[in-house]
């Protein structure tokens, strides 16, 4: 294989996988919340648990992953986000390996808006047969700053979806960077990555372990330790 | 009296009748206010307990579905007459929005179909049947949920 078309791997297979997963995830919720109605409620509960999930993983991961899917690795200050973004018009600024400095930002913007907005619908309900499952733990009033919460926040989300899509587009048109494929394949162009920026495994292993212990902790989080709901008629108002 | 005077006086009781008209329009329109609220909240009183039992959180108890269904569609001949009251004007807190009085037809077709539903529960609880009440109770809501989506405010 000759340097030009060597390439090298970036994206571990869990960042990949959960990627993919958390984009199933939002855009499922976000269907079915706008337009799914009532019928599709269930599903909606269910995307958005699942996102609950994945949210913890990939913190988790930020931290334990390899390094490019590290918080400490693409979180910069100012002074480097100014610096990327006077090369933002330029088409032949080099590619980063993983996160450039306002794909960081992106990141941070994305996984901390869904976090709370997936988090205000667990304490919310439809008033009709559908609840998050700490809908019963707290008092009205916090459960309608919840639903507030939730339903002002579902624009905002969709925006931020379209600006992910616009931002990705931008990057294969204009600047010939094809992101997509690296988050699929996991590899870029040897040219454009540095060997230091190479991740050489996905921390297999640790992967695993940790999607078991994730998949537990939210299953705890979401099934076991909210309170039950009524279970019998008095008192049912 | 004279003539300047008592024009001043009948102008003086036309707006006081004017504010008082309007005060009355608004404590009215507050009541319906509290009218239509305490009407769907009765019905997710009837509701609730039949929801768990669709969901299997609470034993089916035909008794109790018969019962409930029954008063449920009482009520929801209600819907109508209860929104009849045209609030848009007024300041209220609402979430009822004002499509309702707006698309008046959609939403006497909304109403009609939960009506329907109610209806339809309440033929099988009269089978007792568990399958078809969980059916039933599930078309109820969803028929609940479909006027929300439309007439009443996310928030």
């Amino acid at each position: 294989m000759t340097e030009e078309n060597k390439l090298r791997l970036v994206w571990d297979w869990p960042l990949r996988l959960w990627h993919w997963l958390f984009a199933i995830a939002v855009i499922g919720a976000w269907i079915t919340g706008q337009w799914g109605g009532f019928d599709w409620r269930q599903w909606h509960l269910w995307f958005g648990q699942f996102a609950i999930g994945l949210l913890i993983f990939r913190v988790v991961w930020g931290f334990v992953g390899p390094q490019n899917a590290r918080f400490g690795q693409f979180l910069t200050g100012p002074s480097k986000l100014v610096q990327y973004l006077k090369t933002l018009p330029k088409r032949n600024a080099p590619e980063t390996a993983g996160h450039n400095p306002l794909g960081a930002l992106a990141v941070v913007g994305i996984l901390g808006v869904l976090a709370v907005h997936a988090t205000s619908g667990l304490f919310i309900s439809d008033d009709i047969l559908y609840e998050g499952p700490w809908f019963v733990a707290v008092s009205e009033p916090a459960a309608d700053f919840a639903s507030t919460i939730h339903h002002r926040l579902a624009l905002p989300v969709g925006v931020l979806i379209g600006l992910h899509l616009a931002a990705i587009l931008f990057y294969r048109i204009y600047k010939r960077q094809r992101l997509t494929r690296a988050m699929i394949t996991g590899k870029k162009p040897a040219d454009r990555v540095p060997e230091s920026r190479a991740i050489t495994n996905s921390r297999t292993l640790l992967a695993l372990i940790l999607i078991a212990l994730v998949a537990a902790f939210t299953w705890w989080l979401l099934a076991v330790a909210p309170p039950d709901p009524p279970s019998n008629l008095d008192g049912w108002y | 009296m004279n003539r300047g005077k008592s024009f001043a006086a009948c102008a003086l009781l036309a707006f006081a009748g004017t504010v008082s008209a309007q005060q009355m329009d608004q404590e009215r329109a507050e009541r319906a206010v509290e009218t239509r609220q305490a009407l769907l909240q009765v019905m997710a009183w009837n509701y609730g307990p039949m929801g768990a039992m669709a969901r299997g959180r609470i034993e089916f108890d035909t008794d109790r579905v018969q019962t409930n269904a029954e008063r449920l569609l009482a009520l929801t001949k209600m819907l109508s007459d209860a929104f009849a009251a045209d609030t848009r004007e007024n300041d209220v807190e609402t979430e009822a929005l004002d499509v309702i009085w707006e698309k008046t037809d959609d939403f006497a077709a909304k109403i009609q179909a939960t009506i329907d539903a109610s209806s339809a529960l309440v033929d099988a609880a009269a089978t007792g049947d568990e399958a078809a009440m969980t059916q039933a109770i599930g078309q109820v809501g969803s028929s609940c949920g479909s006027c929300h989506d439309d007439f009443r405010l996310d928030d």
